[in-house]
């Protein structure tokens, strides 16, 4: 059994009124935004949700994560784990991505969200999209509806390597959202 | 925070094995580590008697895991981008691309640190015959 334990607990909190896409970071908590403003935009309403806009350069860059073994990985603009990004529900998110891997194409999928009239920008290679070709760009742009928690990761237009590549090979975001309260909800 | 398995190497190599007629039973590649926030060994500091909301996701390729805070229950309060009935538990199970948020109050208790333990569900992983 493999078993990954750390000490004391987790210290994620994240508003009642906000979205967050982020990307783990090691050692540290999600970074925490501005409350204030978010609260103030998202009150105003879907029609004037902010728009936040990511470049992305997905390529290969070196990962020991478990500091056993260095192997290489898929990251965002150099780094992995990769940036974070934080939206609120409403806002449109846009996000350019250039694959610079070189040897493979690549696509974003955003799992977990709602893509209610923007299915194609949901992302899956061969799916709802051709996949990136190397030296390619594609901009994702959609309006974050709905979800609380998601997964961004990259899609394989290979459907072997789909089978287990997914998150793994590191294009992985979480989104996570929410203006429902629990209470609404039951 | 996220929960991740980990393989050492790259995807083509292990297909291969995965597809090739020396593995009629379709046994998956096993893991070589289970990852918290990507790393091991992760540090979190919590004030005592506090609620938290945790929002916990499965980024692996593969492997659920088990998830439980020592000495401590939990109050799932979403799972998978929807609000759900509060429900106590002492751990949960997440798969591949889950996402589950629960409240978790700490202890009045600054005397000992509580490990957070994700353990990668190796029974799920043997070969289906």
């Amino acid at each position: 059994m493999l078993v990954n334990s750390s000490f004391a607990c987790s210290a994620h909190y994240s508003g009642n009124d906000r979205l967050l896409l982020y990307s783990p970071c090691p050692g540290s908590p999600v970074k925490m935004l501005s409350t204030t403003l978010f609260s103030l935009v998202s009150s105003l309403g879907l029609a004037f949700g902010a728009t936040v806009t990511h470049d992305f350069e997905i390529g290969w860059v070196k990962a020991n994560p478990d500091g056993a073994f260095e192997r290489d990985a898929i990251g965002i603009n150099g780094k992995w784990p990769i940036p974070t990004i934080e939206v609120n529900k409403g806002d449109r998110l846009v996000v350019k991505v250039v694959n610079k891997l070189g040897d493979r194409s690549t696509s974003l999928h955003f799992h977990g969200l709602f893509q209610n009239g923007t299915s194609h920008m949901d992302g899956p290679s061969q799916v709802t999209q051709c996949g990136i070709a190397p030296g390619a760009s594609f901009t994702y742009n959609f309006t974050v509806r709905k979800a609380k928690q998601g997964i961004m990761h990259d899609w394989p237009s290979n459907k072997q390597n789909r089978l287990i590549s997914r998150a793994h090979t590191g294009i992985t975001l979480t989104t996570r959202a929410s203006t429902q309260t629990a209470s609404e909800a039951r | 925070m996220t929960f991740s398995d980990w393989y050492h190497e790259q995807m083509k190599t292990l297909m291969e094995a995965f597809m090739a007629k020396s593995n009629p039973t379709g046994a998956e590649p096993v893991p070589d580590a289970a990852l918290m926030n990507e790393t091991q060994n992760l540090q979190i500091k919590v004030e005592p008697g506090k609620t938290y909301h945790i929002r916990m996701v499965n980024i692996g390729a593969f492997a659920g895991q088990y998830v439980w805070f020592e000495g401590h229950k939990m109050r799932i309060v979403e799972v998978d981008g929807v609000y759900v009935k509060e429900a106590e538990a002492d751990v949960v199970y997440i798969t591949a691309a889950q996402r589950v948020s629960v409240l978790l109050t700490t202890k009045n208790d600054t005397d000992a640190n509580f490990a957070v333990v994700g353990s990668m569900d190796t029974v799920s992983r043997k070969p289906v015959l």
